[in-house]
């Protein structure tokens, strides 16, 4: 299965407020209830549980981190999608500008 | 000729009714954009939930939480969400007699129980035969998230008691300003698309297992069903009287003209018929 590879994953992360995040990246990293698990485009399906921590996504090179409260997440090979809550200082950290 | 006293009369309650209404104009206006911000920025999070809740539930079968399992209807629950104030046109009226024909169709094969929110729902429904469950009929526009979140929890217990079988929400869809759309959503079973198995070819890996995964993941989607359903009737209210507050403040200015009208010219013919009766007795005198 490797040779139709998706080059990147499509984030989608919704908290209740709104939509956060929509965009393609390169890698992402989620803290799930057993630690921090590292997605790559390809990743196998999965559907996880999310702890405390910080969410970080790498989008054009740069790492952006969102903290993040419990919430639920789901890789598929192209895609991830994560319903959240954002954690305490979602205004100094906002992503994308 | 009505007299001019009278006229006067009419056209001042016409004015000031028309102040009532362009004031409470204002007012869902101003509700109105808030409310209409909450949707906005919820939706994208009440729409997805569903889907994701569709494969999740697709993978994890039938039998791993009893939310999922589909039963025959013999006992379905109908949540219906109005509002508690009139004046907003035709909003309450259309979704009731929408409601009560979905009763209508469902009661000859099933028992039905009611969960009103809003007091037009409980006064219309106080009349007909059905029970009711649990029905909030006072400051629905201050309805707390923690009021939502019981009622959620109390229709997953029912249905988990196998108390009901089905459980249909009636409510009002803010669609566009213009109209709102009556929409019949299924709260439950998690309703899987008929036919259409939605799930990939291999299902996925689960942190934890799927069972307690979706022991926490189906309340959360109950609540913002409901959340959803309930912000959105919001939504539409304000909008709907907006729209008729409006209608309500150009009708008045229409009724004003055509009475200002009337007035002058009953004005008019007053003044001639004075100046002729004068203009008679000086060609009386003179002669």
């Amino acid at each position: 299965m490797s040779e139709n590879l998706p080059a990147s994953l499509h984030l989608k992360i919704i908290t209740p407020g709104k939509l956060l995040v929509d965009a393609d990246v390169e890698a992402v990293t989620l803290p799930s209830l057993e630690g921090y698990l590292g997605i790559l485009p390809g990743h196998r399906p999965l559907f996880t549980a999310l702890g405390k921590g910080d969410l970080a996504y790498c989008l054009d090179k740069r790492e952006e981190k969102i903290p993040v409260r419990g919430g639920y997440a789901e890789v598929q090979p192209g895609s991830v999608l994560v319903f959240t809550e954002l954690g305490q200082d979602e205004d100094s950290s906002s992503p994308l500008g | 000729m009505p007299a001019l006293i009278d006229l006067r009369r009419r056209i001042k309650s016409i004015k000031n009714t028309q102040q009532i209404t362009q004031a409470m104009k204002t007012v869902s206006t101003a509700k109105f954009k808030k409310s209409q911000r909450t949707v906005v920025e919820g939706r994208s999070h009440w729409h997805t939930l569903p889907g994701l809740m569709k494969r999740v539930s697709a993978w994890a079968g039938r039998q791993a939480s009893p939310l999922l399992d589909r039963r025959e209807e013999h006992k379905v629950d109908i949540l219906v969400i109005t509002s508690d104030k009139g004046l907003c046109g035709a909003f309450n009226s259309n979704l009731l007699a929408r409601a009560a024909a979905f009763l209508g169709e469902k009661s000859p094969s099933a028992e039905i129980g009611l969960i009103l929110i809003g007091k037009k729902a409980v006064h219309f429904f106080k009349k007909q035969p059905y029970p009711i469950l649990l029905a909030h009929a006072d400051k629905v526009e201050k309805l707390a998230l923690k009021d939502l979140r019981e009622i959620a929890r109390f229709l997953m217990r029912r249905y988990t008691f196998a108390r009901t079988d089905a459980v249909y929400a009636i409510y009002n869809e803010f669609k566009s300003i213009l109209a709102p759309k009556i929409t019949v959503a299924q709260l439950l079973p998690v309703a899987l698309p008929e036919g259409e198995k939605s799930a990939p070819a291999w299902s996925p890996d689960w942190m934890p297992d799927s069972a307690r995964l979706l022991q926490s993941l189906l309340p959360l989607y109950m609540e913002t069903q409901v959340f959803h359903c309930f912000f959105e009737s919001l939504a539409a209210e304000q909008a709907a009287r907006m729209m008729a507050m409006e209608n309500a403040t150009k009708n008045a200015e229409d009724l004003i003209s055509d009475l200002v009208l009337i007035l002058n010219k009953i004005r008019q013919a007053s003044i001639t018929k004075e100046l002729l009766e004068i203009m008679t007795a000086v060609e009386a005198l003179a002669k």
